[in-house]
């Protein structure tokens, strides 16, 4: 029984990371068993094909870490102080306040973008592309602080209180240490959330706007299977240490809204 | 300061701190919504809600993501069940490994799983090209861009989502709970029938919830693979893009969104 | 059913939890195993309801070997320390959960056969009018106070009326107060059911009251088994002593006094102590101390009324020190000086030391 168990567990992660296993090999091999290169004498070795690559979407790449850029700190300033509020501060409505800030979850990306654009379509588009990303990642934010908060004993901030210290000084010395964790988890699930985010981006990006999984469409249309693949691995690279760091931390809770 | 002063003073500053948050939701998540819905109330909105509603290929596109949803999600929680409650329960090496494999797909945009599917089961895609080598007969070419394409790339993005969200819950089973039920006297199966399943049933349905929501909001899969088989976000973004159909793409927006919602409530809803 | 344990062995990886142990439970007794944490007395209990398996040795039901036999098949109810009621089910549902499990048609006891749905009631009523639950049959686990919770678990655990009532600290999530009165009520529910019973504790008390039987485990092993009076008076080493009620340990060199064989010059004068051979331990319970113009002089540095007696520490003139209780209101003054013997017959010495 348990061996048949893990057995099935080792099929599902094989199955799972065979296709990526072959897109790899398809960025570093030099066989042309996938078609031509079309892009030309320029990249014969993979070194040349990366170049190739960064270069063809270097735009793209440079909008998608500026969006993390912003998305990232804003998630944590707009989620956090909210989440620990609805614990331990609740008012009137702050139910409601929290089941709002879940509700993306269960909003397609494409009906939240048209929405978005018919209603505030006058709106910098960076702006718009920007709120769009912190719809969906600002639930993992009170989601995961919101956890944390419960898991630790509030006599402990009543204590410092009656140990003289202030309510900044109270947040600064034992609040925030003990959110520590719930807020570098949530920051890499922002990340991981905001880098690969596509349903939204899309629509919201105008062509000059687009970010890197916009470039990865194009590419998979447009170019040759070695060009997609090592595009494919660039747009990996950051994810994969990040979600390394996620499962460390204990975030297996919170895929729900991870990017489709 | 007197205790109703007191939990003033907290309200307050509870208020005080999710203000931004709900400015936020009020402006980029609530009145985007409300407008969507108010939308289908103005004469032309009308007309293209009845229109969507309508026999014809914006209905099947709903019907086609409701249906290639479900399909998906049921099939997930079912595949992912085994797997979950072995990387919940079993103690083995590599089980972090395991873990890690299977949620690597997690981070993939949808345009990813598209293409890994493309990279499987496409035209020239690695598995027609082994089975043309095994068995000098090439099978499954092209495969990526019909529905079972299309049903397995929803699958693959699902059965991390599903085995995660489950392990995560049967983690949190009580041992003891098993224990109790052997010392009176229950078999393996009648201990899975009357402790695990009823136990399991919350994880179940909210995990069924999960990968529903997201199957139903997924596009870049459907943009890479889809053909003649369309859904729903696939159809908001042609009306959108292509023909500048404002009203047609709103009330399909609306119907996707509201289904999805409805579905989740339903299904999030805690039995007492 | 009579209980053998023969030389069990148990290990969690490399880590030895139960190491050797043989025992044997009374048909129709108490035992009570009784240790420090990480004695290994709950794993003796997972041992004996099979949800581990020994390493080495057997385990004999009523002379039938049940070693390899798995929990659902050994006619074993077990009151878990959390209780370990299911969530999902009502008060009802739980008690009645072993009179419908599929042990009554492959259990080895071929007398019993699941019971007719109007047979079945009767036994979840009976089982719960024992506890007094009959009022909270429809309530689910969740809206019940600690004390009722650890009812149902014994309701449910007795319900199928098993061979063998294992209960692990079963007590000991309840408050002080709440467990004094639970256990007089358990005390006379177990010798109404007359079933053989294996209880695991960690407290004195607990033990004294519940025991016919009691075993002191440590370190996986058994230190000492017995009737609990005969450990609390004639333990075998100093851990014994002091885990059983609160013990003074006189080092003493026993030297036979000459005129009396048996009897041994102490601190206290000459006492009666047969078994002592060489150098070891005078064990004197503090409630063993008497006023003796003749006995060892003691300085008094502490005494405080308890209610019941009074709590007096005193100090030889070498400086050891002992606890000593007086009747209620009789302590000396602080600073005072005292003469204390021992009563007669109760010493007891315990060969050994440096």
């Amino acid at each position: 029984m348990r061996r048949v168990g893990i057995a099935a567990t080792v099929v599902l992660a094989l199955v799972l990371v065979t296709p990526i296993a072959i897109t790899a090999t398809g960025a570093f091999s030099r066989a042309e068993w996938y078609g031509q290169r079309s892009e030309g004498a320029g990249v014969e070795t993979t070194s040349a094909l990366f170049h190739y690559v960064l270069d063809l979407w270097s735009g793209a790449l440079l909008r998608s870490v500026q969006v993390v850029v912003a998305v990232v700190p804003l998630a944590l300033l707009l989620g956090a102080p909210a989440a620990w509020a609805f614990r331990r501060r609740p008012f009137p409505g702050s139910r409601l306040l929290e089941s709002a800030a879940l509700v993306p979850l269960a909003v397609p990306g494409v009906a939240l973008a048209f929405s978005l654009i018919q209603t505030a379509g006058r709106a910098p588009r960076f702006a718009l592309l920007v709120a769009g990303h912190l719809a969906y990642t600002l639930p993992l934010v009170v989601k995961s602080v919101t956890n944390a908060v419960e898991t630790f004993d509030p006599c402990l901030e009543r204590v410092a209180r009656s140990l003289g210290a202030g309510p900044w000084e109270t947040a600064r010395r034992v609040t925030l240490p003990l959110l520590g964790p719930a807020l570098v988890l949530s920051s890499l699930l922002v990340f991981a959330v905001s880098w690969g985010e596509f349903n939204v981006s899309f629509l919201l990006a105008t062509p000059l706007l687009q970010t890197f999984p916009s470039a990865l469409y194009l590419t998979y249309t447009t170019n040759s299977f070695p060009v997609a693949a090592a595009a494919t691995l660039v747009f990996l690279l950051p994810v994969v240490p990040a979600l390394i760091a996620i499962q460390l931390l204990g975030g297996e809770e919170f895929h729900r809204g991870l990017p489709t | 300061m007197n205790n109703r002063s007191a939990s003033a003073a907290q309200s307050f500053t509870g208020v005080l701190l999710a203000l931004p948050l709900l400015l936020f939701l009020t402006l980029a998540v609530v009145w985007p919504l409300a407008h969507l819905v108010a939308g289908a109330f103005s004469d032309t909105g009308w007309t293209a809600l009845r229109q969507v509603l309508a026999a014809g290929r914006y209905r099947t596109a709903l019907v086609n993501s409701l249906a290639l949803s479900a399909a998906a999600a049921v099939c997930s929680v079912v595949l992912a069940a085994g797997p979950a409650w072995v990387l919940a329960r079993e103690r083995f090496r590599g089980r972090d490994l395991l873990r890690m494999a299977i949620s690597l797909p997690l981070t993939f945009s949808g345009v990813l799983v598209g293409f890994l599917m493309v990279v499987l089961l496409g035209r020239i895609g690695a598995i027609p090209e082994a089975l043309a080598w095994l068995t000098g007969r090439r099978m499954f070419a092209g495969a990526a861009y019909t529905v079972a394409g299309l049903f397995l790339a929803y699958l693959y993005f699902e059965l991390p989502r599903a085995v995660m969200t489950l392990e995560s819950a049967f983690r949190r089973f009580p041992r003891e709970l098993d224990a109790a039920a052997r010392t009176l006297g229950a078999g393996p199966l009648e201990r899975l029938w009357r402790i695990g399943l009823p136990l399991a049933a919350p994880a179940l349905r909210s995990t069924l919830a999960v990968t529903f929501s997201a199957s139903m909001g997924s596009f870049g899969v459907a943009l890479i693979l889809s053909r003649r088989f369309t859904v729903a976000p696939l159809e908001i973004y042609t009306e959108m893009t292509g023909f500048l159909n404002d009203d047609v793409a709103g009330a399909l927006a609306l119907m996707l969104a509201l289904t999805t919602l409805t579905v989740d409530r339903l299904l999030s809803v805690e039995k007492r | 059913m009579k209980v053998h344990v023969e030389d069990v062995s148990f290990a969690y990886g490399r880590e030895p939890v139960v190491s050797g142990v043989s025992l044997d439970l009374p048909e129709g007794g108490i035992t009570v195993v009784i240790g420090p944490s990480g004695s290994g007395k709950s794993t003796l209990l997972q041992l004996l309801c099979g949800l581990l398996h020994p390493a080495q040795g057997k385990i004999l039901f009523d002379d039938e070997d049940v070693t390899g036999v798995p929990t659902e098949r050994r006619d074993v109810g077990v009151v878990f320390q959390s209780y370990a009621l299911f969530p999902h089910l009502s008060v009802r549902e739980n008690i009645a959960f072993g009179l419908k499990t599929g042990r009554r048609r492959f259990s080895m006891r071929s007398s019993r056969r699941r019971p007719s749905r109007r047979h079945l009631e009767e036994r979840v009523w009976d089982a719960a009018a024992l506890l007094s639950l009959e009022r909270l049959l429809d309530r689910r686990p969740a809206q019940l106070s600690g004390g009722e919770q650890q009812r149902v678990a014994l309701a449910r655990a007795v319900a199928p009326r098993p061979s063998l009532l294992l209960l692990d600290e079963p007590l000991s999530a309840l408050d002080a107060r709440l467990r004094r009165a639970v256990r007089t009520e358990l005390a006379a529910l177990l010798a109404k059911l007359g079933t053989t019973t294996f209880y695991v504790t960690h407290d004195q008390e607990e033990a004294m009251l519940l025991a016919d039987h009691l075993v002191v485990l440590d370190h996986g092993r058994v230190v000492q088994a017995g009737p609990p009076l005969d450990l609390y008076r004639r333990p075998a080493t100093p851990f014994v002593a002091s885990f059983l009620g609160e013990a003074n340990l006189v080092e003493i060199e026993a030297r036979p006094a000459i005129a009396t064989p048996g009897r041994v010059e102490t601190p206290f004068g000459s006492l009666s102590l047969p078994e002592a051979k060489s150098r070891g331990w005078l064990l004197v319970r503090p409630e063993d101390f008497t006023d003796d113009p003749c006995g060892a002089m003691a300085t008094v540095l502490d005494a405080r009324g308890m209610g019941p007696h009074d709590r007096v520490v005193l100090q030889l003139e070498g400086g050891t020190e002992l606890l000593a209780h007086f009747p209620p209101e009789t302590a000396p003054e602080p600073g005072s000086k005292v003469r204390v013997g021992v009563r007669q017959r109760r010493p007891h010495f315990l060969n050994g030391g440096e």
